[in-house]
């Protein structure tokens, strides 16, 4: 019986080291109209195949998807405005992020269409270029550093074995506390149960 | 399993505190001095076991419980779940404070409900009637609470109908593997001899 109990509580454990997550996190990025959600469970693995549903400001559904293996998915999105993205992962979690289409990237992007349309204007062109440049380089150096804020979340999210023995104890002594508001009754009846 | 905050709305929520209230009640009332331990060990049980996750082919489930700690707590399972619950919300803010009432209904009532579909099969006492008590609990503690589930995601709007499909087909593993560990503690009660107290 001992030796049993042992046993699987070791087993717990060591099914819980494997994944022990429950929420996830979910980060958008925002590129001209260009869309990228990454979602991940609080220990850091890709939610995959998570679905994940885009509605619009009124609440209509814009499109849907599935994210990949790393638990990306990409799309782009014409109009600006505001939006919502729903992520589904197994099990029903589930995770809202807001997010916005529009303001300095739609106009950047709209711009250079414009300067593409009248070619005569080199100038222009070569401006967009180097903003297309500097974006692409920002965009490198800033990955490092949007992977740590994704650890650091992780790690905020995460359970830790406190949490879980405090919880444990804490039910403890409230049943505790029950069986002694009651034995205390009992006794005073002079009928202990 | 857990509602997210702030996806219910408001007389969804107040609903889900008033049966919540209803059944803590009954159940606080139910409980009899001896069985405090046993309520104890079951709402440690399920308070575990929403944290431990078990890879089952591409996805991960983690065990509900709902259905053993009603088939073996009758009512006592709406306190016991509670505690369980308030206490995930608020050292891991799975679900909410807000939410609590309809989490707490949605897994204790179908334990409930187990509860009263096993008892004769478990008065019997024989494997076959124990093994299929353990799969009955286990079905309908999984299968009721997610249907609870989906209601409610339904009733927040028509969007949300396959979201609440997703969560039905999810958990037929979770289901499943429930099964076996429920056959398993009835059988290792009658092996040890332990009264189910049903």
């Amino acid at each position: 019986m001992k030796r049993l109990t042992v046993l699987v509580f070791l087993l717990l454990f060591y099914l819980s080291a494997q994944s022990f997550a429950h929420k996830i996190s979910t980060f958008v990025d925002v590129e001209d109209g260009n869309v990228s959600i990454v979602s991940y469970f609080s220990d850091g693995t890709p939610a995959k195949n998570a679905k994940i549903t885009v509605y619009d400001a009124t609440g209509k559904v814009v499109l849907t998807g599935k994210t990949n293996r790393e638990g990306e998915f990409d799309f782009s999105l014409k109009k600006p405005g505001s939006y919502r993205a729903v992520v589904l992962a197994e099990l029903g979690h589930r995770a809202t992020v807001d997010f916005a289409v529009g303001g300095t990237g739609i106009e950047g992007g709209a711009e250079k269409q414009k300067s593409v349309g009248r070619k005569g204007n080199v100038n222009q062109n070569r401006a967009s270029a180097d903003e297309e440049t500097i974006r692409q380089v920002l965009r490198e150096e800033l990955c490092p550093i949007h992977r740590e804020l994704l650890k650091l979340e992780g790690k905020e999210n995460s359970i830790s074995y406190k949490d879980v023995i405090g919880g444990l104890g804490w039910i403890a002594g409230i049943f505790g506390a029950f069986m002694f508001g009651y034995c205390f009754r009992g006794r005073n009846r002079g009928n202990a149960p | 399993m857990h509602i997210s905050e702030g996806v219910l709305p408001g007389w969804c929520l107040v609903a889900g505190w008033v049966l919540t209230a209803g059944g803590l009640y009954v159940g606080l009332k139910s409980i009899e001095g001896k069985e405090v331990p046993k309520t104890a060990l079951l709402s440690a049980a399920f308070f575990v076991a929403s944290l431990i996750h078990i890879p089952v082919g591409i996805t991960s489930v983690h065990l509900l419980l709902n259905g053993l700690a009603g088939a073996l707590l009758g009512w006592a399972v709406f306190p016991a779940l509670f505690v369980a619950l308030l206490f995930q919300a608020l050292l891991f803010q799975f679900g909410g404070i807000t939410v609590l009432g309809v989490n707490t209904f949605n897994m204790a009532f179908p334990g409930v409900v187990a509860y009263y579909a096993v008892k004769h099969l478990l008065k019997m006492r024989s494997r076959t009637s124990l093994i299929t008590a353990g799969v009955v609990a286990a079905v309908i503690g999984v299968f009721l609470s997610a249907a609870f589930l989906s209601l409610e995601l339904v009733s927040v709007g028509s969007s949300f109908t396959e979201t609440a499909k997703l969560a039905f087909l999810a958990h037929v593993p979770v289901a499943v593997v429930e099964s076996f560990v429920n056959a398993f503690v009835f059988l290792y009660f009658k092996k040890s001899d332990i009264q189910l107290g049903v």
